[in-house]
């Protein structure tokens, strides 16, 4: 099952509908009931995902987030509070079996491996990017892309940002900073340390840039991508899990 | 009591606990550090309850819950003995 992927195309789904509908890929892909697949998608509500490991309360400003309609979401995955901006982000996820050859057995190697997907998106965009260890792609220095792994029963799942518009001010309104007395510092820090595809080359559209990045994923994996979508079992899969997972008390505020 | 480590180049641990008679009665790890399986936190901080307030005896049980097939990334097991080591200096009864 590694000789081309299933694509499924930028849509926009919810937060809960968006983490879920990942879930659902990594059942199927188990059960295998489909194959490898790499899926664009936008978040619609914007929105703020966390790691599965953090506090929502050291994290999140609640309060901000209610206030603007932005939806939170805990991840699967670890990794750190993302602002995933309806305007301003493309996330992928790539879902695959641990034994597909291209991947390698190592997390920290994986993780290098699959960004060169984004770096090579970027590339065709024009833009020099590179791999930063542990999980992000820079762009001049600054961060462009977080990205974050899981593996569950024989299944990778990575999924990932790429920053097309950004607007620091508004994120720390929604994301809380670990020392409030050094608030302003840490704007300025993130505002110096992060860029985007608008602020390197200017507006481009959401369609373009997505094809760009599949793009360099089929290149850089080295597999077709071919058109696809969601199995009907997939998508009730994916409506239970967000209801009775990513929409409870007892997921979202278990730390 | 909490205390946090950002490591440097990686990630950040932080750990709430509370201490009573000289033991660990409860604990929470959170932060953006990657480890897996996912679920080893639970065992992790279950395995820390109990723990004589010692640097000695918190090693000896974060080594055990995260040894073997558990994968860190943006920290490592002495970076989890020494945040929690450095909450318990905190606790009252830390002597």
């Amino acid at each position: 099952m590694t000789d081309s992927f299933r694509f499924i195309g930028l849509e926009s789904q919810d937060a809960g509908m968006n983490m879920a509908i990942d879930e659902a890929i990594m059942n199927s892909r188990r059960n295998n009931k489909v194959r490898d697949t790499f899926r664009l998608y936008r978040w619609k509500p914007s929105a703020v995902s966390i790691g599965f490991f953090q506090s929502i309360a050291d994290e999140v400003n609640l309060q901000a987030c209610t206030n603007y309609g932005v939806e939170v979401v805990r991840r699967i995955t670890g990794g750190g509070a993302v602002y995933h901006d309806f305007d301003g982000e493309i996330t992928y996820s790539l879902i695959a079996g641990v034994d597909n050859p291209k991947i390698p057995t190592d997390i920290l190697k994986s993780y290098e491996v699959l960004c060169e997907g984004l770096v090579l998106g970027l590339k065709n965009l024009g833009l020099s990017a590179r791999f930063h260890p542990v999980n992000d792609i820079l762009v001049d220095g600054k961060k462009i892309s977080g990205n974050a792994q899981t593996r569950k029963n024989g299944i990778i799942l990575q999924h990932g940002t790429l920053l097309i518009d950004v607007n620091v001010d508004k994120m720390f309104e929604l994301l809380k900073v670990t020392d409030e007395k050094l608030r302003d510092k840490a704007i300025k820090g993130v505002k110096e340390r992060v860029t985007s595809v608008n602020l390197e080359i200017g507006k481009l559209s959401m369609e373009k840039v997505a094809l760009s990045i599949r793009e360099g994923f089929s290149t850089s994996l080295g597999v077709q991508f071919e058109e696809g979508h969601l199995e009907d079992e997939e998508v009730q899969f994916a409506k239970n899990v967000r209801e009775e997972k990513y929409l409870s008390k007892e997921w979202t505020f278990q730390r | 009591m909490r205390a946090e480590l950002k490591v440097p180049g990686g990630k950040l641990i932080r750990i709430d606990c509370a201490v009573k008679n000289g033991k660990i009665v409860s604990a929470k790890i959170t932060g953006d550090f990657f480890m897996h399986p996912e679920e080893t936190i639970n065992s992790l901080e279950k395995n820390i309850v109990g723990s004589a307030i010692s640097e000695n005896d918190i090693e000896r049980r974060v080594n055990e819950s995260l040894k073997d097939d558990i994968t860190l990334v943006g920290a490592s097991i002495a970076d989890f003995t020494s945040v929690i080591v450095q909450a318990i200096k905190g606790s009252p009864n830390s002597g």
